[in-house]
Protein backbone atom coordinates (compact mmCIF):
# COMPACT_ATOMS: atom_id res chain seq x y z
CA UNK A 1 0.00 0.00 0.00
CA UNK A 2 1.40 3.76 -1.02
CA UNK A 3 1.98 5.70 1.38
CA UNK A 4 -0.56 8.26 0.17
CA UNK A 5 -3.35 5.57 0.66
CA UNK A 6 -2.27 4.33 4.31
CA UNK A 7 -2.66 7.93 5.52
CA UNK A 8 -5.63 8.44 4.48
CA UNK A 9 -6.70 5.12 5.79
CA UNK A 10 -5.80 6.63 9.01
CA UNK A 11 -7.40 9.98 8.19
CA UNK A 12 -10.44 8.19 7.67
CA UNK A 13 -10.13 5.96 10.75
CA UNK A 14 -9.86 9.69 12.46
CA UNK A 15 -6.28 9.03 13.67
CA UNK A 16 -4.24 11.68 12.19
CA UNK A 17 -5.70 14.85 10.34
CA UNK A 18 -6.15 15.87 6.73
CA UNK A 19 -3.37 18.82 7.27
CA UNK A 20 -1.03 16.11 8.73
CA UNK A 21 -1.25 13.93 6.30
CA UNK A 22 -0.34 16.38 3.73
CA UNK A 23 2.29 17.89 5.94
CA UNK A 24 3.80 13.62 6.16
CA UNK A 25 3.51 13.98 1.92
CA UNK A 26 4.95 16.88 1.10
CA UNK A 27 8.09 16.19 4.02
CA UNK A 28 8.53 12.62 2.22
CA UNK A 29 8.17 14.20 -1.13
CA UNK A 30 11.09 16.66 0.10
CA UNK A 31 13.15 13.68 1.65
CA UNK A 32 13.43 11.49 -1.72
CA UNK A 33 13.43 14.06 -4.35
CA UNK A 34 17.36 13.22 -4.60
CA UNK A 35 16.85 9.52 -4.13
CA UNK A 36 17.65 8.62 -7.76
CA UNK A 37 20.63 10.89 -8.54
CA UNK A 38 22.53 9.28 -5.21
CA UNK A 39 21.23 6.30 -6.65
CA UNK A 40 23.19 6.77 -9.86
CA UNK A 41 26.00 8.36 -8.36
CA UNK A 42 26.52 5.53 -6.02
CA UNK A 43 26.70 3.20 -9.60
CA UNK A 44 28.72 5.67 -11.49
CA UNK A 45 31.68 5.40 -8.86
CA UNK A 46 30.88 1.87 -8.16
CA UNK A 47 31.94 1.01 -11.92
CA UNK A 48 34.86 3.54 -11.96
CA UNK A 49 36.22 1.49 -9.13
CA UNK A 50 35.36 -1.72 -10.55
CA UNK A 51 37.07 -0.67 -13.59
CA UNK A 52 40.19 0.34 -11.94
CA UNK A 53 40.29 -3.13 -9.77
CA UNK A 54 39.77 -4.97 -12.68
CA UNK A 55 42.91 -3.25 -14.83
CA UNK A 56 44.95 -3.40 -11.84
CA UNK A 57 44.18 -7.14 -11.71
CA UNK A 58 44.97 -8.19 -15.48
CA UNK A 59 48.24 -6.86 -14.91
CA UNK A 60 49.55 -7.56 -11.55
CA UNK A 61 52.18 -9.26 -12.05
CA UNK A 62 53.53 -6.75 -14.40
CA UNK A 63 53.36 -4.16 -10.95
CA UNK A 64 56.69 -4.10 -9.17
CA UNK A 65 56.06 -5.29 -5.23
CA UNK A 66 57.31 -2.01 -3.80
CA UNK A 67 54.32 -0.18 -5.84
CA UNK A 68 52.11 -2.54 -4.72
CA UNK A 69 52.99 -2.40 -1.14
CA UNK A 70 53.00 1.49 -1.46
CA UNK A 71 49.64 1.61 -3.67
CA UNK A 72 47.56 -0.53 -0.90
CA UNK A 73 49.15 1.56 2.07
CA UNK A 74 48.16 4.96 0.15
CA UNK A 75 44.74 3.63 -0.48
CA UNK A 76 44.15 2.65 3.03
CA UNK A 77 45.45 5.84 4.29
CA UNK A 78 43.25 8.06 2.11
CA UNK A 79 40.47 5.70 3.57
CA UNK A 80 41.54 6.88 6.91
CA UNK A 81 41.89 9.96 6.14
CA UNK A 82 38.19 10.49 5.26
CA UNK A 83 37.07 8.52 8.24
CA UNK A 84 38.65 11.40 10.40
CA UNK A 85 37.92 13.97 8.08
CA UNK A 86 34.10 12.79 8.97
CA UNK A 87 34.42 11.86 12.45
CA UNK A 88 32.15 14.34 13.96
CA UNK A 89 29.98 15.01 11.15
CA UNK A 90 26.72 12.95 11.48
CA UNK A 91 25.24 14.15 8.15
CA UNK A 92 28.55 11.75 6.88
CA UNK A 93 27.55 9.27 9.29
CA UNK A 94 26.60 6.57 6.35
CA UNK A 95 29.83 7.58 4.36
CA UNK A 96 31.84 7.02 7.25
CA UNK A 97 30.30 3.60 8.19
CA UNK A 98 31.13 2.65 4.71
CA UNK A 99 34.63 3.89 3.97
CA UNK A 100 35.80 2.44 7.73
CA UNK A 101 34.19 -0.94 6.40
CA UNK A 102 36.23 -0.86 3.22
CA UNK A 103 39.20 0.21 5.26
CA UNK A 104 38.30 -2.83 7.45
CA UNK A 105 38.29 -5.24 4.48
CA UNK A 106 41.39 -3.85 3.01
CA UNK A 107 43.89 -3.71 5.93
CA UNK A 108 43.05 -8.04 5.61
CA UNK A 109 43.94 -7.49 1.90
CA UNK A 110 46.81 -5.36 2.77
CA UNK A 111 48.15 -8.47 5.27
CA UNK A 112 47.45 -11.02 2.76
CA UNK A 113 49.61 -8.67 0.36
CA UNK A 114 52.85 -8.69 2.70
CA UNK A 115 52.56 -12.02 2.73
CA UNK A 116 52.26 -12.58 -0.36
CA UNK A 117 55.16 -10.36 -1.31
CA UNK A 118 57.70 -11.32 1.22
CA UNK A 119 56.65 -15.35 0.85
CA UNK A 120 55.54 -15.51 4.34
CA UNK A 121 54.72 -18.85 5.75
CA UNK A 122 52.14 -18.18 8.26
CA UNK A 123 49.11 -19.47 8.25
CA UNK A 124 45.93 -18.16 8.07
CA UNK A 125 44.28 -17.75 11.33
CA UNK A 126 47.42 -15.83 11.81
CA UNK A 127 46.84 -13.20 9.47
CA UNK A 128 42.89 -12.63 10.66
CA UNK A 129 44.47 -13.22 14.20
CA UNK A 130 46.88 -9.65 13.75
CA UNK A 131 44.04 -8.42 11.36
CA UNK A 132 41.16 -8.48 14.41
CA UNK A 133 43.45 -6.86 16.67
CA UNK A 134 44.71 -4.42 15.68
CA UNK A 135 41.32 -3.17 13.38
CA UNK A 136 39.50 -3.87 16.77
CA UNK A 137 40.04 -0.50 18.26
CA UNK A 138 39.55 1.42 15.16
CA UNK A 139 36.28 -0.44 14.41
CA UNK A 140 35.02 -0.11 18.44
CA UNK A 141 36.08 3.87 18.35
CA UNK A 142 34.65 4.55 15.31
CA UNK A 143 31.85 1.94 14.07
CA UNK A 144 28.34 3.65 15.17
CA UNK A 145 25.82 2.03 12.11
CA UNK A 146 23.99 -1.01 13.68
CA UNK A 147 25.37 -3.01 10.78
CA UNK A 148 29.11 -2.28 11.02
CA UNK A 149 28.89 -3.33 14.86
CA UNK A 150 26.82 -5.94 14.59
CA UNK A 151 29.76 -7.89 11.79
CA UNK A 152 32.06 -6.80 14.41
CA UNK A 153 30.64 -8.40 17.38
CA UNK A 154 29.90 -11.30 15.16
CA UNK A 155 33.40 -11.47 14.13
CA UNK A 156 34.64 -11.14 18.20
CA UNK A 157 31.84 -14.06 19.30
CA UNK A 158 33.10 -16.60 16.80
CA UNK A 159 36.86 -15.84 16.25
CA UNK A 160 37.98 -14.96 20.21
CA UNK A 161 36.59 -18.15 21.85
CA UNK A 162 37.97 -19.98 18.84
CA UNK A 163 41.26 -18.56 19.54
CA UNK A 164 41.74 -19.33 23.13
CA UNK A 165 40.28 -22.40 22.86
CA UNK A 166 42.56 -23.48 20.49
CA UNK A 167 45.33 -21.98 21.80
CA UNK A 168 44.06 -23.53 25.54
CA UNK A 169 44.13 -27.24 23.59
CA UNK A 170 47.08 -26.66 21.49
CA UNK A 171 49.52 -29.50 22.51
CA UNK A 172 46.98 -31.35 24.88
CA UNK A 173 45.96 -35.10 23.75
CA UNK A 174 43.21 -35.67 26.39
CA UNK A 175 39.84 -35.10 24.91
CA UNK A 176 37.85 -34.88 27.99
CA UNK A 177 40.49 -31.95 28.82
CA UNK A 178 39.13 -30.68 25.55
CA UNK A 179 36.06 -31.31 25.95
CA UNK A 180 36.17 -29.70 29.02
CA UNK A 181 37.78 -26.46 27.88
CA UNK A 182 35.32 -25.67 25.50
CA UNK A 183 32.39 -26.16 27.86
CA UNK A 184 34.05 -23.80 29.93
CA UNK A 185 34.71 -21.24 27.03
CA UNK A 186 30.82 -21.80 25.96
CA UNK A 187 29.64 -21.22 29.19
CA UNK A 188 31.80 -17.87 29.95
CA UNK A 189 31.14 -16.54 26.59
CA UNK A 190 27.26 -15.47 27.02
CA UNK A 191 27.18 -13.69 30.20
CA UNK A 192 31.04 -12.10 29.45
CA UNK A 193 29.10 -10.66 26.03
CA UNK A 194 26.40 -9.80 27.66
CA UNK A 195 27.96 -7.66 30.48
CA UNK A 196 29.77 -5.77 28.05
CA UNK A 197 26.96 -4.90 26.24
CA UNK A 198 25.62 -3.27 29.40
CA UNK A 199 28.76 -1.08 30.00
CA UNK A 200 27.82 2.31 30.66
CA UNK A 201 30.25 3.81 28.00
CA UNK A 202 28.59 1.66 25.45
CA UNK A 203 24.68 2.55 26.50
CA UNK A 204 25.96 6.13 26.69
CA UNK A 205 28.21 6.46 23.62
CA UNK A 206 27.88 3.16 21.73
CA UNK A 207 24.02 1.47 21.61
CA UNK A 208 24.87 -0.22 18.69
CA UNK A 209 27.15 -2.14 19.61
CA UNK A 210 26.37 -2.46 23.10
CA UNK A 211 23.00 -3.88 21.71
CA UNK A 212 24.76 -6.56 19.57
CA UNK A 213 26.62 -7.74 22.03
CA UNK A 214 23.85 -7.97 24.55
CA UNK A 215 22.02 -9.82 21.51
CA UNK A 216 25.03 -12.22 20.93
CA UNK A 217 25.22 -13.14 24.43
CA UNK A 218 21.57 -13.97 24.38
CA UNK A 219 21.93 -16.30 21.12
CA UNK A 220 25.64 -17.36 22.24
CA UNK A 221 23.21 -18.84 25.34
CA UNK A 222 20.59 -20.24 23.65
CA UNK A 223 22.88 -21.92 21.48
CA UNK A 224 25.41 -23.45 24.03
CA UNK A 225 22.53 -24.56 26.15
CA UNK A 226 20.62 -26.63 23.14
CA UNK A 227 23.34 -27.84 21.92
CA UNK A 228 24.68 -29.50 25.17
CA UNK A 229 21.90 -31.63 24.72
CA UNK A 230 23.86 -33.61 22.01
CA UNK A 231 25.65 -35.15 24.73
CA UNK A 232 23.19 -37.25 25.07
CA UNK A 233 23.55 -38.90 22.03
CA UNK A 234 26.97 -39.87 22.48
CA UNK A 235 28.07 -43.23 21.94
CA UNK A 236 31.12 -43.83 24.46
CA UNK A 237 32.18 -41.92 27.69
CA UNK A 238 35.83 -41.02 27.04
CA UNK A 239 35.33 -37.29 27.30
CA UNK A 240 33.72 -37.68 30.75
CA UNK A 241 35.61 -36.33 33.89
CA UNK A 242 34.83 -35.69 37.70
CA UNK A 243 31.31 -34.50 37.62
CA UNK A 244 32.85 -31.98 39.96
CA UNK A 245 34.81 -30.40 37.02
CA UNK A 246 31.86 -29.08 35.09
CA UNK A 247 29.93 -27.87 38.00
CA UNK A 248 32.88 -26.15 39.15
CA UNK A 249 32.73 -24.48 35.39
CA UNK A 250 29.46 -24.12 35.67
CA UNK A 251 29.44 -22.44 39.12
CA UNK A 252 31.78 -19.73 38.54
CA UNK A 253 29.16 -17.76 35.75
CA UNK A 254 26.15 -18.44 37.88
CA UNK A 255 27.97 -17.12 41.20
CA UNK A 256 28.43 -13.80 38.83
CA UNK A 257 24.93 -13.85 37.06
CA UNK A 258 23.22 -14.06 40.88
CA UNK A 259 25.10 -11.53 41.95
CA UNK A 260 24.38 -9.42 39.04
CA UNK A 261 21.30 -10.00 39.56
CA UNK A 262 20.90 -7.88 42.54
CA UNK A 263 22.05 -5.53 41.19
CA UNK A 264 19.66 -2.30 41.08
CA UNK A 265 21.34 -1.20 37.60
CA UNK A 266 18.99 -3.89 35.91
CA UNK A 267 14.77 -3.89 34.74
CA UNK A 268 12.62 -6.54 34.67
CA UNK A 269 13.34 -7.06 30.76
CA UNK A 270 17.08 -7.25 31.92
CA UNK A 271 16.97 -9.13 34.97
CA UNK A 272 14.69 -11.71 32.43
CA UNK A 273 17.92 -11.89 30.51
CA UNK A 274 20.21 -12.54 33.05
CA UNK A 275 18.15 -15.10 34.48
CA UNK A 276 18.01 -16.81 30.80
CA UNK A 277 21.63 -16.60 30.96
CA UNK A 278 21.77 -18.39 34.41
CA UNK A 279 19.86 -21.44 33.40
CA UNK A 280 21.24 -21.52 29.85
CA UNK A 281 24.80 -22.28 32.28
CA UNK A 282 23.25 -24.93 34.07
CA UNK A 283 21.28 -26.42 31.07
CA UNK A 284 24.70 -26.19 29.40
CA UNK A 285 26.52 -28.28 32.04
CA UNK A 286 23.73 -30.74 33.45
CA UNK A 287 24.68 -33.55 30.64
CA UNK A 288 28.46 -33.21 31.49
CA UNK A 289 27.90 -34.10 35.33
CA UNK A 290 24.54 -35.94 35.44
CA UNK A 291 25.06 -38.06 31.90
CA UNK A 292 22.40 -40.89 31.09
CA UNK A 293 23.56 -42.91 28.07
CA UNK A 294 19.97 -42.65 26.59
CA UNK A 295 18.88 -40.11 23.56
CA UNK A 296 15.39 -39.56 24.66
CA UNK A 297 17.17 -37.04 28.17
CA UNK A 298 18.37 -34.86 24.23
CA UNK A 299 14.30 -34.70 24.18
CA UNK A 300 13.89 -33.86 27.31
CA UNK A 301 16.46 -31.53 28.03
CA UNK A 302 15.49 -29.57 24.49
CA UNK A 303 11.70 -29.54 25.79
CA UNK A 304 12.44 -28.31 29.44
CA UNK A 305 15.02 -25.12 28.29
CA UNK A 306 13.09 -24.29 25.99
CA UNK A 307 9.98 -23.80 27.62
CA UNK A 308 12.07 -22.54 30.01
CA UNK A 309 13.72 -20.07 28.01
CA UNK A 310 9.72 -19.01 26.24
CA UNK A 311 8.92 -18.37 30.38
CA UNK A 312 11.68 -16.15 30.92
CA UNK A 313 11.14 -14.43 27.28
CA UNK A 314 7.57 -13.57 28.33
CA UNK A 315 7.79 -12.14 31.58
CA UNK A 316 10.82 -9.27 29.69
CA UNK A 317 8.28 -8.75 26.86
CA UNK A 318 10.20 -9.88 24.40
CA UNK A 319 6.94 -11.62 22.04
CA UNK A 320 8.49 -12.63 19.02
CA UNK A 321 11.18 -14.47 21.09
CA UNK A 322 8.14 -16.46 22.96
CA UNK A 323 6.66 -17.03 19.55
CA UNK A 324 10.23 -18.99 18.35
CA UNK A 325 10.36 -21.14 21.56
CA UNK A 326 7.11 -22.43 20.66
CA UNK A 327 7.89 -23.01 17.53
CA UNK A 328 11.04 -24.86 18.35
CA UNK A 329 9.44 -27.06 21.19
CA UNK A 330 6.82 -28.14 18.74
CA UNK A 331 9.60 -28.76 15.89
CA UNK A 332 11.53 -30.80 18.49
CA UNK A 333 8.65 -32.87 19.94
CA UNK A 334 8.16 -33.95 16.06
CA UNK A 335 11.74 -35.26 15.56
CA UNK A 336 11.55 -36.50 19.16
CA UNK A 337 8.54 -39.04 18.42
CA UNK A 338 9.87 -39.78 15.28
CA UNK A 339 12.80 -40.99 17.03
CA UNK A 340 11.16 -42.83 20.08
CA UNK A 341 8.35 -44.27 18.02
CA UNK A 342 10.65 -44.61 14.71
CA UNK A 343 7.36 -44.79 12.30
CA UNK A 344 4.62 -42.10 11.34
CA UNK A 345 1.71 -43.98 12.31
CA UNK A 346 3.19 -44.71 15.95
CA UNK A 347 4.58 -40.77 15.96
CA UNK A 348 0.91 -39.75 15.41
CA UNK A 349 -0.12 -41.55 18.44
CA UNK A 350 2.63 -40.12 20.65
CA UNK A 351 1.10 -36.43 19.25
CA UNK A 352 -2.22 -37.40 20.21
CA UNK A 353 -1.65 -38.37 23.73
CA UNK A 354 1.51 -35.38 24.47
CA UNK A 355 -1.71 -33.13 22.88
CA UNK A 356 -4.54 -34.60 25.54
CA UNK A 357 -1.65 -33.67 28.47
CA UNK A 358 -1.00 -30.30 27.31
CA UNK A 359 -4.80 -29.51 27.47
CA UNK A 360 -5.21 -31.77 30.69
CA UNK A 361 -2.68 -29.74 32.38
CA UNK A 362 -3.84 -25.86 31.07
CA UNK A 363 -7.50 -27.00 32.18
CA UNK A 364 -6.23 -28.10 35.51
CA UNK A 365 -3.86 -25.11 35.98
CA UNK A 366 -6.91 -22.66 35.33
CA UNK A 367 -8.92 -24.79 38.26
CA UNK A 368 -6.16 -24.88 40.79
CA UNK A 369 -6.00 -20.69 39.80
CA UNK A 370 -9.65 -20.42 40.45
CA UNK A 371 -9.86 -23.12 43.67
CA UNK A 372 -7.04 -20.30 44.70
CA UNK A 373 -8.87 -17.00 44.17
CA UNK A 374 -12.13 -18.81 45.82
CA UNK A 375 -10.00 -19.42 48.80
CA UNK A 376 -8.47 -16.44 49.06
CA UNK A 377 -11.17 -14.44 48.58
CA UNK A 378 -13.00 -16.41 51.63
CA UNK B 1 35.75 16.14 20.79
CA UNK B 2 38.39 17.49 23.36
CA UNK B 3 41.76 17.18 23.20
CA UNK B 4 42.09 13.32 25.22
CA UNK B 5 39.72 11.88 22.82
CA UNK B 6 41.00 13.61 19.68
CA UNK B 7 44.74 11.72 20.68
CA UNK B 8 43.06 8.55 21.68
CA UNK B 9 41.07 8.43 17.79
CA UNK B 10 44.27 9.12 16.29
CA UNK B 11 46.03 6.42 17.89
CA UNK B 12 43.13 3.93 17.02
CA UNK B 13 42.96 4.78 13.44
CA UNK B 14 46.67 4.87 13.43
CA UNK B 15 47.69 2.04 14.78
CA UNK B 16 47.39 -0.65 12.07
CA UNK B 17 49.46 1.54 9.68
CA UNK B 18 52.28 1.52 12.64
CA UNK B 19 52.00 -1.96 13.20
CA UNK B 20 52.20 -3.33 9.31
CA UNK B 21 54.51 -0.64 8.77
CA UNK B 22 57.12 -1.52 11.25
CA UNK B 23 56.08 -5.30 10.07
CA UNK B 24 56.88 -3.94 6.80
CA UNK B 25 60.02 -2.44 7.62
CA UNK B 26 61.42 -5.60 9.58
CA UNK B 27 60.97 -8.16 6.54
CA UNK B 28 62.67 -5.22 4.10
CA UNK B 29 66.04 -5.30 6.26
CA UNK B 30 65.79 -9.17 7.28
CA UNK B 31 64.83 -9.69 3.30
CA UNK B 32 67.71 -7.79 2.11
CA UNK B 33 70.31 -8.32 5.01
CA UNK B 34 69.99 -11.66 5.94
CA UNK B 35 72.43 -14.44 5.28
CA UNK B 36 71.74 -16.47 2.03
CA UNK B 37 70.58 -20.59 2.26
CA UNK B 38 70.61 -22.51 -0.64
CA UNK B 39 68.54 -25.59 0.53
CA UNK B 40 66.72 -28.45 -1.68
CA UNK B 41 62.67 -28.36 -1.26
CA UNK B 42 59.97 -30.78 -2.43
CA UNK B 43 56.19 -29.86 -2.28
CA UNK B 44 52.59 -30.66 -1.17
CA UNK B 45 49.08 -29.81 -0.62
CA UNK B 46 49.39 -26.99 -3.64
CA UNK B 47 46.63 -24.53 -2.63
CA UNK B 48 45.09 -22.18 -0.17
CA UNK B 49 41.79 -20.30 -0.25
CA UNK B 50 42.61 -16.79 1.25
CA UNK B 51 46.26 -16.44 -0.26
CA UNK B 52 45.07 -17.28 -3.44
CA UNK B 53 47.77 -19.56 -5.48
CA UNK B 54 51.07 -20.59 -3.81
CA UNK B 55 53.20 -23.29 -3.71
CA UNK B 56 52.80 -25.84 -0.68
CA UNK B 57 57.10 -26.65 -0.01
CA UNK B 58 58.97 -28.67 2.34
CA UNK B 59 62.46 -28.01 2.92
CA UNK B 60 64.80 -31.33 2.51
CA UNK B 61 67.64 -30.06 5.10
CA UNK B 62 69.48 -33.92 5.08
CA UNK B 63 69.43 -33.58 1.45
CA UNK B 64 73.93 -33.10 0.52
CA UNK B 65 73.13 -29.84 -1.47
CA UNK B 66 71.34 -28.18 1.24
CA UNK B 67 73.13 -25.51 3.16
CA UNK B 68 72.43 -25.02 6.69
CA UNK B 69 73.79 -23.12 9.23
CA UNK B 70 76.44 -25.17 10.89
CA UNK B 71 75.51 -24.52 14.70
CA UNK B 72 71.99 -25.67 13.99
CA UNK B 73 70.17 -29.03 14.18
CA UNK B 74 67.37 -29.63 11.70
CA UNK B 75 64.85 -29.49 14.26
CA UNK B 76 65.49 -25.79 15.01
CA UNK B 77 64.71 -25.44 11.20
CA UNK B 78 61.80 -24.39 9.85
CA UNK B 79 59.95 -27.29 7.86
CA UNK B 80 57.61 -25.73 5.70
CA UNK B 81 57.13 -22.88 3.41
CA UNK B 82 54.55 -21.55 0.54
CA UNK B 83 55.70 -19.66 -2.70
CA UNK B 84 53.65 -17.46 -4.17
CA UNK B 85 53.39 -17.71 -8.03
CA UNK B 86 51.25 -16.25 -10.36
CA UNK B 87 48.02 -17.60 -11.23
CA UNK B 88 48.76 -18.30 -14.89
CA UNK B 89 51.81 -20.67 -14.19
CA UNK B 90 50.27 -22.06 -11.15
CA UNK B 91 48.83 -25.35 -12.38
CA UNK B 92 52.15 -26.27 -14.62
CA UNK B 93 54.62 -25.36 -11.82
CA UNK B 94 52.18 -27.88 -9.45
CA UNK B 95 52.44 -30.44 -12.15
CA UNK B 96 56.48 -29.76 -12.90
CA UNK B 97 56.71 -30.53 -8.94
CA UNK B 98 54.42 -33.58 -8.92
CA UNK B 99 56.50 -35.00 -11.89
CA UNK B 100 59.26 -34.89 -9.69
CA UNK B 101 61.75 -34.76 -13.02
CA UNK B 102 62.96 -31.67 -11.47
CA UNK B 103 65.08 -30.57 -8.89
CA UNK B 104 63.37 -27.59 -7.00
CA UNK B 105 65.11 -25.64 -4.54
CA UNK B 106 64.99 -22.10 -3.00
CA UNK B 107 67.19 -19.05 -1.94
CA UNK B 108 66.54 -18.22 1.80
CA UNK B 109 66.87 -16.64 4.63
CA UNK B 110 66.81 -17.86 8.10
CA UNK B 111 65.80 -16.29 11.64
CA UNK B 112 65.51 -17.73 14.31
CA UNK B 113 63.09 -21.43 13.80
CA UNK B 114 61.68 -18.87 10.62
CA UNK B 115 62.60 -18.73 7.12
CA UNK B 116 62.31 -16.47 3.90
CA UNK B 117 62.33 -17.46 0.56
CA UNK B 118 64.18 -15.08 -1.83
CA UNK B 119 63.52 -16.49 -4.81
CA UNK B 120 62.62 -20.52 -6.85
CA UNK B 121 65.41 -22.23 -8.59
CA UNK B 122 64.11 -25.21 -10.44
CA UNK B 123 67.39 -27.03 -11.53
CA UNK B 124 69.62 -24.56 -10.05
CA UNK B 125 68.28 -21.70 -12.48
CA UNK B 126 65.26 -19.12 -11.80
CA UNK B 127 61.65 -20.71 -12.28
CA UNK B 128 60.85 -18.82 -15.16
CA UNK B 129 63.57 -19.63 -17.15
CA UNK B 130 62.77 -23.42 -16.40
CA UNK B 131 59.11 -23.32 -16.69
CA UNK B 132 59.38 -21.55 -20.26
CA UNK B 133 61.68 -24.96 -21.13
CA UNK B 134 59.08 -27.41 -19.75
CA UNK B 135 56.45 -25.67 -21.14
CA UNK B 136 57.89 -25.88 -24.74
CA UNK B 137 59.16 -29.53 -24.29
CA UNK B 138 55.76 -30.28 -23.43
CA UNK B 139 54.25 -28.28 -26.85
CA UNK B 140 56.69 -30.07 -28.90
CA UNK B 141 56.03 -33.48 -27.58
CA UNK B 142 52.62 -32.97 -28.06
CA UNK B 143 53.26 -31.73 -31.29
CA UNK B 144 55.32 -34.82 -32.28
CA UNK B 145 52.72 -37.02 -31.54
CA UNK B 146 49.92 -35.24 -33.55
Amino acid sequence: MSLSRKLQYWVDARLIAQDQRENIIAYEKIRNANRWKHGFGYIGILSILLGIALIIASNWQAIPADLKLGGHFTVNAVLAWLVWQWRDNPDRLPHREGVLFVLWGLTLTLIALIGQIFQLSGETYEAVRLWFWITTPMIVWFAQGRYLTALWAILFTVYVPYDIFFSIIEGIENEAVRVHAGLAIAVLLPPLLWFMGTQKVLRDHRPALGQSLRTLGIIVALGTATFAGAVYYADNTGWMLSPIIPIAIGAFPCIILLLARKSREFDTGQRSMIDLILMATLFACVPFFAFVPFSFMAMIHFIAFWLAACVLFQRGGFDRAVGICIALVTLRLFIGFLELFGSMMMSGFGFILIGLVLIGLVYAARHVKKWMQERGAA
Amino acid sequence: MNNRRKIIALIVLLLPFVVLGLWTAQLVYSFSSGKNYHVIVEGYDPRDLLHGKYLNLRYVWNDARSERPAEKQIGDLPIRAKFYVPERVAYDLETMLREGKNIFSVEMVLYGKMGQIRSLLIDGKPWQESLDAWRQNRQDQSHERH
